[in-house]
């Protein structure tokens, strides 16, 4: 399939999920075309609309490499957003505890605690499934709401901002605070970041030993065992990697765009990275367009509500729409209407063979 | 349903908005945190703006269940679109509020049980220590069994003010009150706040006050099919739950309607509105539950006009 | 000296609390042994829920109700089939997918059913059975005997799913489309009718957790009232080691470890809330550790299969 037809199915799709949406948007009240374009040129091509998609694409990027680097090696990291949460937490504390570095200094340090919280919080999925074969998917997942609640339980508790009308911590100060990239809005560098990792990431995958033996054991555990690869070691690394890049992208946002802990600072990011690893095909380098498009979704989303008013439910469903469509258009279509005919010819011949078969015996 | 109220909205906008309301506000909008059919916390943001909007002839604009991560965003679009008046519906939208207000000074921005005040930065809150007492005087006098219950979600400064006015006040009317309380970590979640309910009715408790937003509807279910007594929050409540023995009724859009009036007539300030018993219009308790004794009315009632005089002062402030 | 009227009480709370996840859970079941992941669970508990409140919310018969929250839950079962199955979308994804927009769609109908009463409609719902002498039982007796009928009706479906997967015919069919849709394809099953039976099942069975919210626990919809339930579903499969039983039984556990919390938190006060919040999900962890849980899923789950390629 050449890059034509891909961008086609991919057009097509997006026409059909927004027309399906569409109705609802007219149901609701609203000119559909009036709310599709403010969701367009105001998540891409306006000032205000594109900072706020970088700001959000930050921390789906990362989130996103989080789920790429483990699956590329058979494990499936649902743990982002736990892992987002113990890096806030730890990158936090770190900033709160030490607050007179300079910035040059404090800032990676923060992001070198949050990147150990993470990968402590994905250690554990990771020692159970090398060493004791447990499944990945529940225990990252079960990890997720026990690392919301002891976040929850640190910014109510030990961590609780001087007469703070809400749960969240004394702000970082100003040396830590990453810089803003777009004059006047929120954009910080956590997007610029992201891309850093990406193509780090990419290349360590192609052109590295450690790299291949990632996806040697991702592909083919047999072939790696017989290739002398430690497949216990691959999916520990793999995983402390993943989770590493997560708990950075809690650092983002606290040092990057709240300036402080809060109960409850990551919306979903981690369950959205894993939409964002799979749209982009596992591929570490697509990643961030894939982050883009999610996050400018629903950055577009938003401003629907603040420009037109229509009604957040069905910009939901519009969002969930969307990415079915797309993700439908970018699976590799093997069964085109030509070959379904010859698919069922195929089967009516093998039917009547195994019943043959069956009479015969 | 609400297409037309929106539609209305927007029309009596446009015919009302006119150089008579040049010197206040002409857009306000608000932001919050969960849903606007919550029964609760978001619902009664989103109708006190809209009703406001209406009747002082002001545009109004929401964007509900913003969470943590969009706050700024959402807030600074608004105040970019030209809205003279931003709320944030909640403490947690004070350090955005803070943030944004610094950017545009020009734009009033106003939190909701926020703390902290600038020149652009007004704070509506209630006294909840101040009726929380009441609620639990009443508790505490109907209670048989000598255990009255407070469900809440999450500890912060006006949830832990409620449950400290709550205990005084039943230790007032009972100094043996036990009182119970459980956090349930969650505002919506039906389920949990029927089974807190159910818990603390097994413990003993027979007088229950849940503070959260929807998941309220399920503690008052648990205490009617267990017959016990309950007290509403926000809205006089005995109109959708007989066994409510009295309402702390949170007047949020009365409160917003204060401060609203205010802000159309060009004078809301970067100031604490903080309503107590003494604004009817935004804190008041509802009706007495007919079971109630009427000298446990005459107490209520001297309680609040020694509160209105001052004479009676309930802590935390 | 255990209390006996709290360990009954206990109890009774884990049945209620259970339920819910016991129901998802078994539809999680049932899709992953035909070789689907459901993720959408979550979505469709929401979807049976708003099924089951417009359904009695206009007829007044919760029966009714039922039979439209389980009708919900085939429609989103078998879209999310067709995602899978047809258009071959990642199954995770197409499960968030999923979720993302069932909870928009049924925040948005709810307004326009309910109107501005959303949020507070009630509606008739399921009175609890109680069985003569037996409900009077001490410890058992509230949590066994004294339930609504859909606790009776999980009890009922998960002796039939263990029946049909692990003693009939077709059943082992659907295990083999789980374990290799190959193999099973060569001898005659037929792959996709199964994987699309196995999704409608599952979804409905979903839906079920939601109609238990909404008629037999607070008889009112409400935005977004699956609470993470669908995801807890999820774990609880793994638990109960893709067994209808054991799913059932790691479901329970989870509502016995939040009903132990609610308890906790009276005895123990001085204990950050936070903790006895954390207590399920930490239990159910340890128990995957020392019960040693081995990668036991269905082989094929998760894989779209494709016979041009097989």
């Amino acid at each position: 399939m050449n890059r034509f037809t891909m961008q086609r199915r991919i057009a097509t799709a997006l026409l059909l999920a927004l027309s399906v949406g569409g109705v609802l948007i007219l149901l609701d009240g609203h000119n559909p075309f009036e709310a599709y374009k403010v969701l367009f040129l105001e998540s891409f091509l306006n000032y205000w609309g594109f900072s706020n998609t970088l700001v959000k694409a930050s921390p789906m990027l990362l989130a996103g490499l989080a789920v790429i680097i483990p699956m590329r090696a058979g494990v499936f990291n649902i743990g982002g957003e736990g892992q987002i949460y113990i890096g806030g937490l730890f990158g936090a504390v770190f900033a709160l505890a030490i607050p007179d570095l300079p910035g040059l200094l404090g800032v990676p340090l923060i992001f070198i605690a949050a990147a150990a919280g993470g990968a402590f919080w994905a250690a554990i999925p990771a020692y159970l499934k090398a060493y004791r074969g447990t499944n990945e998917v529940i225990v990252t997942l079960l990890m997720n709401f026990i690392a919301i609640h002891i976040v929850s339980y640190a910014v109510a508790g030990p961590l609780l901002a001087e007469g703070a009308p809400y749960p969240y911590s004394e702000e970082v100060s100003d040396a830590y605070r990453l810089p803003i990239l777009m004059p006047q809005s929120d954009t910080h560098a956590g997007f610029v970041f992201g891309l850093g990792m990406t193509i780090i990431l990419y290349f360590w995958l192609r052109f590295t030993p450690s790299g291949f033996q990632l996806d040697l054991v991702g592909r083919n555990v047999r072939a790696a065992a017989y290739a002398g690869v430690d497949q216990k070691k691959t999916i520990i690394r793999a995983m402390l990697i993943g989770g590493s890049l997560a708990g950075m992208a809690g650092a983002i946002e606290v040092i990057g765009l709240k300036y402080r802990l809060f109960h409850l600072f990551s919306d979903g990011y981690g369950y959205d990275g894993i939409v964002v690893a799979f749209l982009a095909a596992l591929n570490p380098i697509v990643a961030p367009l894939t982050a883009l498009f999610l996050a400018g979704l629903s950055a577009g989303a938003g401003t629907m509500q603040r420009a037109i008013g229509v009604d957040s439910s069905v910009i939901e469903v519009v969002e969930g729409l969307v990415v079915v469509f797309v993700a439908a258009a970018l699976v590799t279509p093997r069964t085109t209407s030509k070959s379904i005919l010859k698919l069922l010819a195929k089967n009516l011949r093998l039917r009547r063979q195994t019943q043959r078969q069956k009479k015969e015996a | 349903m609400q297409l037309k109220s929106k539609l209305l909205a927007g029309f009596a906008a446009l015919m009302l908005a006119g150089p008579a309301a040049a010197e206040g506000i002409e857009r306000a909008a608000i932001v919050m945190p969960g849903s606007i059919s919550d029964n609760g916390w978001n619902q009664a943001g989103f109708e006190g703006l809209t009703k406001a909007g209406e009747a002082l002839g002001f545009e109004a604009a929401f964007s509900e269940s913003v969470h943590q991560p969009e706050q700024i965003e959402v807030l600074s679009d608004y105040a970019r679109r030209g809205y003279d008046l931003v709320i944030g519906h909640g403490g947690e939208f004070q350090d955005a509020v803070e943030r944004v207000a610094a950017r545009f000074p020009e734009t009033m921005f106003m939190v909701n049980n926020g703390l902290g005040t600038k020149d652009n930065i007004a704070n509506a809150d209630f006294y909840f220590s101040q009726i929380a007492y009441l609620m639990g005087y009443v508790a505490g006098s109907m209670s048989d069994t000598g255990t009255i219950g407070i469900i809440a979600a999450q500890q912060f400064k006006f949830t832990t003010d409620t449950v400290v006015g709550y205990e005084a006040g039943a230790k007032a009317a009972n100094p043996d009150v036990r009182v119970l309380v459980t956090w349930t970590g969650d505002w919506d979640d039906i389920t949990k706040g029927k089974e807190a309910a159910l818990n603390q009715i097994s413990q003993g408790a027979d007088v229950l006050w849940p503070t959260m937003d929807s998941a309220t509807l399920g503690s008052m279910q648990a205490v009617q099919e267990k017959g016990v007594y309950g007290i509403g929050i926000y809205r006089d409540a005995i109109n959708e739950w007989p066994e409510i023995l009295q309402s702390a009724i949170l007047d949020v859009r009365g409160n917003m309607r204060s401060y609203l009036e205010l802000a159309a007539a060009g004078k809301l300030e970067g100031a604490l509105y903080r309503a107590d018993m003494g604004n009817e219009l935004a804190m008041r308790i509802g009706s007495f539950h007919p079971d109630i004794p009427v000298d446990v009315v005459d107490e209520v009632n001297n309680l609040i006009e020694a509160m209105k005089s001052g004479t009676l002062v309930v802590n935390p402030q | 000296m255990i209390d006996l009227v709290l360990l009954g009480d206990v109890l009774a709370v884990t049945a209620r609390l259970g339920t819910p996840i016991a129901f998802a859970a078994l539809g999680g079941v049932i899709a992953e042994r035909g070789g689907l992941y459901n993720i959408g669970l979550e979505g469709q508990i929401l979807a049976g829920a708003l099924g089951a409140a417009a359904g009695s919310f206009a007829t007044g018969s919760a029966v009714i109700g039922l039979g439209c929250g389980i009708n919900c839950g085939l429609i989103s079962g078998l879209l999310l089939g067709y995602m899978s199955i047809r258009l071959r979308i990642n199954q995770l994804v197409g499960g968030i997918a999923l979720n993302l927009l069932l909870a928009g769609l049924t925040a948005f109908l709810s307004r326009q059913i309910f109107g501005a009463q959303a949020g507070g409609a009630r509606v008739n719902g399921f009175s609890q059975i109680d069985f003569p002498f037996l409900s009077d039982l001490p410890v058992v007796g509230p949590s066994l005997f004294s339930q609504d009928p859909l606790f009776y009706l999980l009890i009922g479906l998960a002796i039939a799913a263990w029946f049909w997967l692990m003693k009939s015919h077709k059943g082992l069919d659907q295990r083999a489309v789980g374990e290799n849709p190959k193999a099973a394809d060569l001898a005659g099953v037929p792959v996709f009718r199964m994987q699309y039976l196995a999704i409608a099942v599952s979804g409905a069975l979903a839906a079920l957790a939601g109609v238990h919210l909404v008629l037999s626990q607070v008889y009112v919809f409400a935005e977004g009232m699956s609470a993470g339930k669908g995801f807890i579903a999820l774990a609880a499969i793994i638990l109960g080691r893709w067994s209808p039983i054991g799913a059932i039984c790691a479901a329970l556990f989870f509502g016995f470890c939040d009903a132990v919390q609610f308890k906790l938190q009276f005895t123990s006060p001085e204990i950050p809330y936070q903790l006895f919040l954390i207590l399920p999900y930490f239990a159910s962890l340890i128990a995957l550790v020392v019960l040693g849980a081995k990668a036991s899923a269905p082989a094929s789950v998760g894989l779209p299969y494709d016979r041009e390629h097989r």
